[in-house]
């Protein structure tokens, strides 16, 4: 708690305060409350989760994190007002942290073991005579870097500046107010809204102004298609933004709420492979399955399937394998709808969508109540009308397009459709008409729906899978269906190790949809496209992933 | 000696309420009602320490808890609890306190303003937009109230409705004046200026400590305030068998308050182009019809 206590004594008056806070334990989740939802009932733990680092005093990280992320969980981090605890549950400490305060290992209900450690240290340590402020390079440099470069040209607040640190009771000075600073680009933080625009014209600028006229402060700015200027300003939604995806990261150009430019930052949190190769082919599924956290099960047997294909051993599906796939799907599909539903702006929603992806992961769903409850939602009220607006996939951008998002726009394309297995199921893959983020949701409840189906019907054939015998040579190429789209691998096996490696996911041609669904569109619709969406951070990789 | 001893009971139930709008409110969060956690959290923002974005303007920063909460306090002062128990009787109440609740939109443009973050400033912007929709359907809905009273007076408003509530006597004034009474708390569907999912706290984002207590505690006594002059103009008030006048200003209240989160429940977050075209398209022309269909009862 070196960083975390706040400057002072202990005494009467703030243990008193220190015991009540203990029992309000507000947890930032990094890299997202989808990520932490896979290993902890949001719904079961005696905490509750936070929108924004101001607001909470504990930062959980999820896992590991990549080098980029960390960088931005640093900047969380010191976003946190003091008290705060830095809880890390994985073996690995982040960089760019503090050493953590508490640290558990990853494992499902690991918060039940580090919930009370936090009590404790927030009823201990809240303030303390060893508390110093949190000086690390990078952030220093950040804060230099935007107040010396950028050429931002600020409105008037020029009278905020010389007395920031006139309340003396945050010892930690000026430096924490490099917190919102505009190269970390953390998701409420902060690029200053450049009033004026143009960077060298301070005239522009309404704190000059003898009279405030619209017309004169306006007349410079660049015209959007509307024809109204307003100002423009840069943002980062993510990568711990509570409505999208956790390690999603959006920059968005705005004029005024609508928005101008959106792109997703690649590589943010994703791990190259290359970094882990070459690896034994008996290592391949492991290691695919902790590349993507969101989806391990498919990623697992994706390399099973590519393996076999590879060493010519039998790659037929048996049920068991069926029973995963659709397991996972179902368990996606809910965790997704836990996050839109926050998007969307509905609390119940959200929190019947977590309390049932608990249940589903435990096993004790009951499909006719799962059915009930989505029906519950697609009847409810103004929803259709929120989410028809917008958000149409364009014709020339579908042919790469899988999964949900492909099939609310009536492309069929499913790797399901060539197992046989499906088939004499009678499995066939859903569509709809509605091009539209309300599409999206309807297809993936249909996919629910089917895929308990699918399930009930399956669990009468168990066969068991023919161990591989890695130790071969060869080529594989498979498909998988994920519950994001088709996946697509193939490898090259030499001698029992991966020679070459080359994967395709559903998550990039998404990425590569949102320039487009949030084009001129205002910013709580584009939010909206993007969630429904359901792009994988983890699958964004800076270039191709092929590796020799 | 009544009149002190009834002043206590409302000063006690008036608390009482705003621990109750607390619970209701962590409950539609967590769905779980936690009795001590509105002091835990009141507690827990007490010993947090007070981070100032950089560059924010101090002026609007320091400022806008402030106007926040007192506005809201302004308008508890001209809503009667019981008959003759009115902190301030004046004679343009029902104006007053839709003059006095604008301000809300006004603190929370310089909240948004003032952090000098994106986030805030387009939660404030929101605020704006959220107020254009909503203002006409409050202010002609109290219209309606006032001509059926012949007075603009909170107590003669009250009395008015010793016959039939104005519920029943104008059900779509009571409808526009309700809706609108929960876009002015910016409460669930129109949270737009704080969206959790989209602003992540949108024009409070910046604020800790003490100031954020203050906006918090700003909000908890407008929802109070806001179902306090829902019963008010449409619910009769004090008017009520058996229990006495305050009591049944407070019961009123209590259910008012209790609706506003209940039915959040049930719609995702409203667009703000759907919030305007709703406020102009079809609330105006249903506030005019309401004030027509008051005066045809009130010649006839």
């Amino acid at each position: 708690m070196k960083y975390g206590a706040r400057k002072g004594r202990m005494n009467a008056m703030r243990q008193w305060i220190a015991r009540a806070s203990a029992k309000e334990i507000l947890i930032f989740p990094v890299p997202g409350a989808d990520v932490m939802r896979l290993y902890q009932a949001e719904t079961e733990m005696d905490a509750r989760l936070t929108a924004n680092p101001r607001e909470s005093n504990v930062l959980l990280v999820v896992g590991e994190l990549t080098e980029s992320l960390a960088l931005k969980a640093g900047v969380a981090y010191q976003q946190i007002p003091r008290p705060r605890v830095l809880v890390v549950a994985s073996s690995v400490q982040p960089p760019y942290l503090p050493e953590p305060d508490v640290q558990v290992s990853l494992g499902d209900g690991f918060l039940d073991e580090a919930l009370p450690q936090v009590r404790q240290l927030l009823r201990d340590y809240a303030w303390s005579e060893e508390a110093e402020p949190w000086k690390p390079e990078f952030l220093t440099e950040m804060v230099e870097d935007s107040e010396n470069g950028g050429g931002h040209d600020h409105h008037d607040h020029d009278h905020g500046n010389g007395n920031e640190d006139e309340e003396a009771h945050d010892h930690h000075g000026g430096d924490n107010h490099g917190d919102d600073d505009d190269s970390s680009g953390e998701h409420n933080h902060n690029h200053e809204h450049d009033h004026g625009g143009d960077d060298e014209d301070g005239s522009q600028d309404h704190g000059d102004m003898d009279f405030m006229s619209m017309v004169a402060m306006t007349k410079d700015l660049p015209r959007p298609k509307d024809g109204l200027p307003m100002n423009r300003s840069e943002v980062y939604f993510g990568p711990f933004h509570p409505g999208l995806p956790g390690g999603l990261s959006v920059f968005m150009e705005l004029d005024g709420d609508t928005v101008i430019k959106a792109s997703v930052e690649a590589g943010l949190t994703a791990r190259s492979i290359k970094e882990v190769l070459p690896v034994d082919a008996k290592k391949l599924p492991d290691l695919l399955a902790e590349l993507n956290p969101l989806t391990p099960q498919s990623y697992r047997l994706l390399a099973q399937k590519a393996l076999a294909d590879a060493l010519h051993n039998d790659d037929s599906m048996p049920s068991n394998v069926l029973g995963i796939l659709e397991n996972e799907r179902i368990a996606s599909h809910l965790n997704w709808l836990a996050t839109f539903a926050k998007t969307v702006g509905n609390e119940w929603m959200h929190r019947k969508a977590t309390r049932w992806h608990v249940l589903y992961r435990s096993g004790e769903v009951l499909p006719e109540k799962l059915h009930a409850f989505m029906c519950q939602i697609r009847s409810m009220p103004y929803l259709q009308t929120k989410l028809s607006v917008g958000g149409i996939i364009p014709d020339t951008l579908l042919h790469h397009l899988t999964g949900p998002a492909a099939k609310a726009a009536g492309k069929m394309d499913d790797a399901r459709s060539d197992d046989e297995y499906y088939r004499s199921l009678g499995w066939h893959p859903v569509t709809t008409q509605a091009n539209s983020a309300w599409g999206r949701l309807l297809v993936r409840f249909d996919e629910i729906e089917q895929s308990l189906e699918l399930i009930q019907k399956a669990t009468d054939q168990q066969t068991e899978r023919e161990e591989i015998n890695f130790s071969g040579s060869g080529k594989g190429a498979v498909k998988l269906e994920s519950p994001r789209g088709t996946l697509k691998l193939s490898i090259s096996v030499e001698n029992g190790a991966i020679e070459k490696l080359q994967i395709e996911s559903p998550s990039k041609p998404l990425a590569a949809l949102v320039p487009t669904l949030t084009d001129e569109a205002e910013l709580s619709d584009a939010l909206v496209q993007i969630a429904s969406l359901d792009i994988s951070p983890w699958e964004i990789k800076g270039k191709t992933e092929e590796v020799e | 000696m009544s009149a002190v001893l009834s002043w206590i009971i409302i000063g006690i139930l008036f608390s009482a309420g705003v621990y109750f709008v607390a619970l209701l409110e962590r409950w539609s969060m967590s769905g779980r009602i936690e009795w001590s956690g509105p002091f835990h959290s009141f507690l827990q923002a007490f010993g947090q320490e007070e981070i100032r974005t950089r560059r924010y303007d101090t002026v609007f920063y320091e400022a806008t808890p402030v106007i926040f909460i007192a506005v809201v306090l302004l308008s508890i002062t001209i809503l009667p609890f019981a008959e003759g128990t009115v902190i301030l009787d004046l004679g343009t109440a029902a104006l007053f306190i839709n003059a006095a609740l604008v301000y809300i939109m006004v603190s929370l443009i310089m909240a948004g303003w003032s952090a000098n973050g994106v986030y805030g400033m387009i939660g404030g912007w929101r605020a704006m937009a959220q107020l254009i929709a909503y203002s006409m359907a409050v202010v002609m809905a109290i219209t309606a109230a006032v001509m059926r009273a012949e007075s603009m007076g909170m107590l003669e408003i009250v009395q008015s409705q010793a016959p039939l509530w104005n519920i029943i006597y104008q059900p779509v004034g009571f409808l526009l004046f309700y809706f609108a009474a929960m876009a002015m708390a910016f409460l669930p569907p129109f949270d737009l200026p704080v969206a959790e999912g989209e602003l992540a706290g949108g024009a409070w984002a910046e604020f800790t400590g003490t100031r954020k207590i203050l906006f918090r505690l700003g909000r908890l006594l407008l929802i109070l305030t806001l179902s306090l002059a829902v019963s008010v103009f449409f619910l009769g008030g004090w008017l009520g068998p058996w229990l006495p006048g305050f009591l049944w200003t407070f019961i009123k209240t209590a259910l008012v308050a209790a609706s506003f989160f209940w039915v959040g429940r049930y719609f995702p977050r409203i667009r703000h182009d759907h919030l305007l075209e709703w406020g102009w398209k079809y609330a105006v022309p249903a506030a005019l019809f309401n004030i027509l269909q008051v005066g045809i009862l009130l010649l006839l």
